[in-house]
């Protein structure tokens, strides 16, 4: 085995990094499950488009990039695809040429289509001969075969090997590692033993405070934690590493020489570093995944443990290339008696090819039951490991497959015509008479067009039916704003009522917002309007009590402000009450875990306390809505709710120190009476403020002046000294301590100037600058579930997976504030006196509205938000309606009117319950993102598929604001709609499989039992219904209203708009705000007018002209 | 004459000629598949109803229920036969070997044993005559029919302990003993159709039938050796069936594991089989539930590599239900005959269990691994998009339920139902006096 001893130069290490982060592409950033973040699984191949992005995952990790075919076609019965859409798919593959059957003419279209809908293929080749045998009718499917037989060309089984040789030599080490080679041809399982070990010491050095016994050396990095471990660790030996001590031991410090080593141990070419590398990431997609973020931009909790024990990709492939190394030497030395290097398995397979050939075949199980058995023997080294003895075999092989591979091509083609025939709706018995040279034809015609090359065409078709009617709708609402009676509705030229409306309400973007906004408008004279849900409050939110601050904006952004809540000034006695609850509550739960993970205690804790276990169980179990209030109001009694506020106004400097000083007097005065006992009037403000100058190094190297106040007390010098050590060590009275804690304290809030400049924009992106009603609402959304490892899936993507209460309180605090708003007059935005903004959320899981510091609200608003409140009750109440008739698990339509009765109580229990894998749909069957104004979609019945963000074009002249959208929000949608969409067409792989087989580990992720990948997507509940999805997978529509002209240049400026529209990762729609006609953008060429049915008549949708690149139609009615 | 006379008149061999008729004009319906189906089933069922009258009123009680078996086992074998997938074949030589079996069951004595030798003898030629010839297996399998219809006919000549060896040798290959297992595992993989599932009832009946007949005989020398063969078989079969990758060598291979436990408890109980035969039975009929749900698999899938066939839980629920089902009854789950009457034969000798009871165990619980995971193997796992997948009919879910029925049944029969016990064994000795 040859190692490299080589020393390496930083200039090596530096490219090695750079390489493992091209290389990393493929895996995308894996959020901790705290903050569950939506996004484009494959985010770091979008440079390449959506359908090569999606035939290198398929290369890299196997995975599927559209649903299954059966799946499509179930939709196209079901009537959900329709045949005009499926026609127009194929249309730029298709040939205008035609074969005659039987006396019909069949076109090329006519057979593509057939084969899409029909899936004309033919089975494997032992199922074909088992059917064959068994078929009733085996004449019709024998003559075809027969008339075939003079026109079939088929290459020889020689020809096969070859192919397969070649095929596999160029794929080794661009597609294929050495162990998944030795997987292939050798029949071990070195691939899923590396994910083992890797899986073992990933899961314990990740751990987030999960693990009872951490694990040591964890501050040491992963690779020399490992190091140091691995060497103790004797499942090396069981591995069968020889020598493993030594081996590791012998290993480099630096993780970047291990795998510069350890790649050229195992002979890679330079060329197939990065290939190779991204190999050995995505085979563990999630783990590397995570590992990514969490050495890129870690959130603050893991962003603690990632500082305190660090490890990065680097690190990880150190790891695994030397398992790999190992267990690759071992296998190709026992095995064939090679190097296990890239160049010695290169020349065994040009040496060896039948041997080669006749081993890979085994081990895929495709050699018949006679030859299995003697490549066994010969590969046992019985009766001798010859190479003559392979090779005679190979020849024998080739000779009597030859035949049967015949016969099976013939069957396959014959079942193949007759399933055509079947589905033209020909009789079979006509192929007979047919001309062998049609027959011919018409199989070239399938396949060329195999089944692996359909789910693009069916999504397109899906997509079709879709953006059809959707752009029909909001054509027709066009068509009524174009119409006369447009004064008469009261409707503004361009966007606000005219008449001041009863409130306004800001909802999230996000897609469930529409079922809302759509029932609260039914209800009164609401306007509502659709802003990303953290506002546009870049904050890090600690809430009170809690010792962690979220980052409450989107996971794209950074920010350096901090909001903490903290309670209101006028609480006294229950403050300090709430507070020693809340910590016996902590406490007891500490105590708790920590008797049952103890060593010894969980024995006598199950004795003891285990009947307690089952009242919670029973009451989760039985009562679950019960439970929670009876839970609720038993941490209510041990810590009394306290009302709360948010720090809205950043301090300047000089109040940050004033407040300093203030705290660390208070601390010095405690120091004082518990250091040296004095108390009362010993301690003087002079002593104090000695003390604290002192503490801090104010005096510099002059004599300490300390002195007088102190010394009355008669302590002497060393005392004095060691006191004022004792304050800065023990007491962090010291100037860096001073220093940063300033520094927090005046990250906390924000300026005038900041608050002011966050409302005006957010109140301009919405247009929101004209008409104010006397309340606007700001309505966050949350998500309440029991037991659910992924509830941050549920809460707001647009606040980094968190809750979006605390932006919408800081949203309303800032823009009532009196100079905020006169400020904002300043810029034009006049906001009347009476105009008060209300912070809100609603609970996506029980549809409930909550609205916050109500204390707040001036008494003249008191009967407006009355009337808010039970408005949104109702809106609750028939949201719940709408979400239940989609629900599973209702059940029966009697039920289901028994439940529709209660709706309420229905989704309240559905929130409690531990044991609902579905608490509510989220946000699946995403399907499009509208940025306008309500005008185009008011009145309409989107189903809760659709993102809308308010935008008014008036409002922005030079696009700055529609530059912020369409390069924020609507990135954060795309990413929603990809996870959504790979999550469903590959839920094993870009999933995460269903929930009921979830595993919580570290604290970080769940894995399927106990070791597993991470699982990184959505689970099967919540894509799925049964077996059919829920969600319908297709790429998101965007729709901007706005002139063409700004987008344009937008897409020009901005590379992600190029990905995303270019390649056809989102489809793009403008409509024009004036003319209110609506353009299709073709990627790389432009915009295409779209014509309405009314108009036009025969109209498309969709952009089948881009097919043009991939089809042999030229592209058309291009403006 | 009068022996002639006396032989027609006898109801059980009237049972006997009836399938041997009955394979004779199922070979004039060989071109009509379907017909030929029905007509064996007719001619089954109307045997079940025949046998059991027959059995009750005068046939020999200690060999009855075996009868019943072997008819049942039929039945279910042409009734689970898919009605083009090498019909002809499987069902006319059901009723052939059926016939055989009855003979042999029936009739004792020398015209016993030359039913049996026959029987060899045919499977010897089916094996031959089915075209998997250039199987090594197959040769191995047809020497060993030969070699057990050479110990029969000598057998016949011998007398006393040689005679004894002579008939234990060739049981051995019906009740497979290791060297001598290649027979069983060769009809189990190589022959057409739903026939394995048939055999994997009929040879370990007649094998333990023979062997039980004997047993009292047998010198107690060879007793350590069939210890040592009996263990050494076990641990091989279930080697073998670790590295099988087809339903049937596996699945027979699993027998040969399983069946090795009566001939170790033979050797510790010093030639006493109480029990084996209720033992013998349910793992037989759980083997052949196995093989009828794989030739449902084959008729689907062909010869598939059960590394290639996976996934069928999810497109196959019926089959995945019934066939997890089997396998639960064929690793000795409570409710199931395999359980109940492998308690009994371990319950049921007073000896002091040996220490190679340690190896029995093992193989029993690694021939339990290896079932869970042929059952992994084939339901779990992403279903192949390049098969037709298509779930049992309901004439398959009903064959292979009334197999289940059977096992369970087994569970809650007397344990003296199967007790093999002198009548069979005196006339197998009345020969040789």
């Amino acid at each position: 085995m040859i190692v490299a001893n080589a020393r390496y130069t930083e200039l090596q290490r530096t490219e090695l990094r750079v390489l493992v982060e091209l290389a990393s592409e493929i895996t995308a950033h894996n959020w901790s499950m705290r903050t569950f973040i939506h996004h484009n699984i494959l985010h770091g191949l979008e440079y390449l488009g959506f359908e090569e992005a999606i035939q290198r995952g398929q290369q890299l990790i196997g995975a599927r990039g559209y649903l299954p075919n059966e799946l499509y076609r179930t939709y196209f019965r079901q009537g959900r695809i329709r045949p005009d859409h499926v026609e127009a798919a194929l249309q730029p593959l298709a040939q205008d040429t035609h074969v005659t059957i039987g006396g019909r003419r069949v076109t090329h279209l006519e057979v593509l289509r057939a084969h899409l809908v029909q899936g004309i293929s033919a089975p494997a080749g032992e199922t074909l001969e088992a059917l064959f045998a068994g078929a009733p009718k085996r004449d019709l499917l024998n003559t075809p075969a027969d008339r075939l037989r003079g026109v079939l060309t088929l290459p020889s089984v020689e020809a096969r090997m070859q192919a397969a040789v070649n095929g596999d030599l160029a794929a080794l080490g661009h597609h294929v590692t050495l162990a998944g080679w030795c997987d292939r041809v050798l029949g071990t399982q070195l691939w899923a033993r590396i994910n083992e070990v890797m899986i073992k010491w990933c899961a314990a050095f990740l751990d987030e405070g999960q693990a009872t016994w951490a694990m040591p050396h964890r501050e040491e990095t992963f690779y020399r934690a490992w190091k140091r471990l691995a060497i103790q660790d004797r499942s090396c030996f069981l591995l069968g590493i020889s020598d493993w001590r030594q081996k590791l031991a012998d290993l480099p410090d630096q993780p970047e020489d291990a795998i510069l080593d350890s790649l050229a141990a195992l002979g890679l070419p330079n060329p197939l570093w990065q290939d190779y590398c991204s190999l050995h990431l995505a085979a563990l997609f999630g783990w590397a995944g995570f590992i990514k973020w969490r050495a890129e931009r870690p959130e603050p909790v893991s962003a603690q443990w990632a500082k305190a024990y660090p490890m990065d990709l680097v690190q990880y492939l150190a790891v695994r290339l030397w398992y790999e190394r190992e267990f690759v030497y071992k296998a190709c030395r026992e095995d064939l008696g090679i190097e296990g290097t890239y160049g010695a398995i290169c020349g065994y397979i040009h040496r060896e090819p039948g041997a080669y050939f006749l081993r890979r075949e085994r081990v895929a199980g495709n050699l018949p039951a006679r030859y299995a058995r003697q490549v066994d023997r010969l590969r046992d080294g019985w009766p001798t490991r010859g190479i003559e003895a392979w090779q005679a075999l190979a020849r024998r092989y080739a000779a009597d497959s030859c035949d049967q591979d015949h016969r099976i091509a013939l069957q396959s083609a014959a079942w193949r015509l007759v399933a055509l025939a079947k589905a033209l709706a020909i009789e079979s018995a006509t192929l007979l008479d047919s001309a062998p040279s049609d027959l011919k034809t018409l199989l070239d015609w399938l396949e060329a067009f195999p089944e692996s090359q359909h789910g693009l065409r069916w999504l397109m078709a899906l997509e079709a039916g879709y953006q059809e009617t959707l752009l029909a709708q909001l054509m027709a609402n066009a068509r009524k704003l174009k119409g006369p009676k447009e004064e008469e509705a009261g409707v503004e030229s361009n966007r606000l009522p005219v008449v001041r409306p009863q409130a306004q309400v800001v909802f999230c973007i996000d897609v469930r917002s529409e079922v809302y906004r759509r029932h609260l408008e039914e209800i009164g004279h609401y306007e509502t309007l659709g802003f990303p849900g953290f506002f546009i409050c870049f904050i890090r939110y600690r809430a009170f009590g809690s010792r962690h601050e979220v980052e409450s904006f989107p996971v794209i952004m950074k920010c350096r402000n901090v909001a903490r809540e903290i309670p209101r000034s006028y609480h006294g006695e229950i403050l300090p009450r709430h507070r020693a609850g809340a910590q016996l509550v902590r406490t007891g739960h500490t105590l708790l875990h920590d008797l049952k993970a103890h060593v010894i205690t969980p024995y006598v804790m199950v004795e003891s306390l285990g009947w307690f276990y089952s009242l919670p169980f029973f009451g989760k179990t039985l009562f679950p809505v019960q439970d929670k209030k009876a839970s609720a109001w038993l941490k209510r009694l041990f810590a009394p709710r306290v009302s709360t506020t948010l720090t809205v106004d950043k301090l300047s400097k000089s109040d940050a120190e004033e407040m300093m000083a203030a705290e660390q007097r208070a601390i010095i005065r405690r120091a004082l009476r518990e250091r040296l006992g004095l108390h009362g009037s010993q301690i003087s403000p002079e002593l104090v403020e000695a003390s604290r100058l002192w503490a801090l190094d104010e005096y510099g190297s002059a004599e300490p002046v300390l002195g007088r106040p102190s010394r009355l007390l008669d302590l002497s010098v060393e005392k004095e000294a060691a006191f004022i050590e004792d304050l800065r060590e023990h007491y962090r009275i010291e100037r860096g301590w001073a220093a940063a804690r300033i520094d927090r304290i005046t990250q906390m809030g924000l300026t005038l100037d900041e608050q002011a400049f966050t409302v005006e924009t957010a109140l301009r992106i919405l247009g929101l600058t004209r008409i104010f009603a006397r309340l606007v609402l700001l309505c966050a959304h949350t998500s309440t579930s029991d037991n659910n490892p992924f509830e941050a899936a549920l809460d707001c993507g647009a606040c980094g997976g968190n809750e979006g209460k605390p932006n919408a309180r800081l949203f309303a605090a800032m823009a009532n504030k009196a100079k905020v708003r006169e400020q904002l007059a300043k810029h034009g935005i006049e906001i009347p006196q009476d105009t008060y903004f209300i912070a809100g959320q609603v609970d996506t899981a029980t549809d409930e509205v909550e609205l916050f510091d109500l204390e707040d609200v001036p008494p003249t608003h008191r009967k407006d938000v009355s009337h808010l409140l039970q408005d949104l009750k109702e809106m609750s109440r028939l949201t719940s309606q709408e979400r239940c008739s989609r629900l599973p698990g209702v059940g029966t339509e009697t039920e289901a009117r028994k439940s529709l009765r209660n709706v309420s109580r229905h989704v309240r229990r559905r929130s409690a319950d531990w044991s609902q894998v579905r608490p509510e749909w989220g946000l699946s069957r995403n399907a499009a993102f509208i940025i306008g104004s309500r005008r185009l979609t008011r009145g309409l019945n989107l189903e809760g598929r659709t993102f809308m963000n308010n935008y008014s074009y008036l409002d922005d002249p030079t696009a700055r604001l529609l530059e912020i959208l369409m390069t924020a929000p609507q990135v954060v949608g795309q990413w929603i709609n990809m996870e959504h969409y790979f999550s469903t067409v590959d839920n094993d792989i870009y999933g995460s499989g269903s929930k009921v087989y979830h595993n919580v580990v570290g604290r970080i992720s769940i894995m399927f039992g106990t070791q597993s990948d991470l699982r990184i997507g959505l689970a099967w509940q919540t894509v799925m219904n049964g077996e059919q999805p829920y969600h319908e997978p297709m790429r998101m529509l965007t729709i901007v209203e706005a002139p063409l002209e700004p987008i344009s240049l937008l897409i020009q400026r901005h590379p992600v708009l190029q990905h995303f529209y270019d390649g056809r990762w989102v489809h793009l729609v403008a409509v024009d705000p004036e003319e209110l006609t609506f353009h299709r953008y073709i990627p790389k060429q432009g915009w295409q007018k779209l014509n309405g049915p009314a108009a036009g008549g025969n109209w498309s949708f969709y952009p089948w002209h881009e097919l043009a690149s991939s089809g042999r139609t030229g592209v058309k009615g291009v403006e | 004459m009068a022996a002639v006379k006396e032989l027609i008149v006898d109801p059980v061999l009237t049972l006997t000629a009836i399938p041997l008729l009955g394979a004779g004009i199922g070979v004039l319906l060989w071109s009509r598949p379907r017909t030929l189906k029905a007509w064996a089933l007719f001619l089954t069922a109307a045997l079940v109803v025949v046998a059991v009258t027959a059995g009750t009123a005068d046939g020999d009680a200690a060999i009855a229920p075996l009868s019943w078996l072997l008819i049942l086992a039929s039945f279910l074998a042409v009734f689970g036969q898919d009605p083009y997938m090498e019909a002809p074949s499987s069902i006319v030589l059901t009723l052939l070997f059926l016939g055989l079996s009855l003979g042999t069951l029936a009739s004792g004595g020398a015209l016993g044993i030359i039913f049996f030798s026959v029987m060899l003898g045919v499977i010897g030629l089916a094996m031959v005559w089915h075209g998997r010839t250039t199987s090594p297996m197959v040769w191995g399998a047809v020497a060993l029919c030969g070699i057990g219809v050479l110990c029969l006919v000598a057998s016949l000549a011998a007398s006393g302990s040689v005679a004894v060896v002579l008939r234990l040798v060739a049981f051995a290959t019906a009740l497979p003993l290791f060297p001598l297992h290649g027979v069983f595992v060769g009809a189990l993989s190589h022959l057409p159709g739903s026939l394995p599932a048939f055999l994997a009832v009929a040879l370990p009946s007649l094998g333990v039938h023979g062997v039980v007949s004997i047993s009292a005989a047998v010198p107690a020398g060879i007793l350590p050796s069939l210890l040592l063969l009996a263990l050494i078989g076990a641990l091989y079969g279930s080697l073998k069936a670790l590295v099988q990758c087809h339903l049937g060598q596996m699945v027979a291979y699993l027998a040969v594991t399983l069946l090795a436990i009566p001939w170790w408890h033979m050797a510790v109980t010093a030639g006493k089989m109480p029990q084996a035969a209720g033992y013998v039975s349910a793992v037989a009929v759980a083997m052949g539930g196995l093989l009828l749900a794989g030739h449902f698999v084959q008729a689907r899938y062909g010869h598939l590599d059960l590394d290639k066939l996976r996934g069928l839980a999810r497109p196959m629920p019926r089959f995945a239900t019934l066939f997890g089902l089997l396998i639960m009854a064929a690793m000795g789950l409570p409710l199931f005959g395999v359980f109940s009457a492998f308690m009994a034969m371990m319950f049921s000798s007073s000896t002091t269990l040996p220490q190679s009871i340690v190896v029995i165990l093992l193989v029993w619980f690694m021939a339990s691994w290896l079932l869970v995971m042929l059952m992994q193997r084939i339901l779990f796992g992403q279903p192949r998009p390049d098969l037709l997948y298509r779930d049992l009919s309901q004439t398959e879910v009903l064959s292979l339920v009334l197999v289940l029925c059977l096992l369970a049944l087994g569970g809650i029969v007397p344990a003296g139902l199967f007790q093999l016990g002198d009548p069979a064994a005196l006339s197998f000795l009345e020969v040789n006096r």
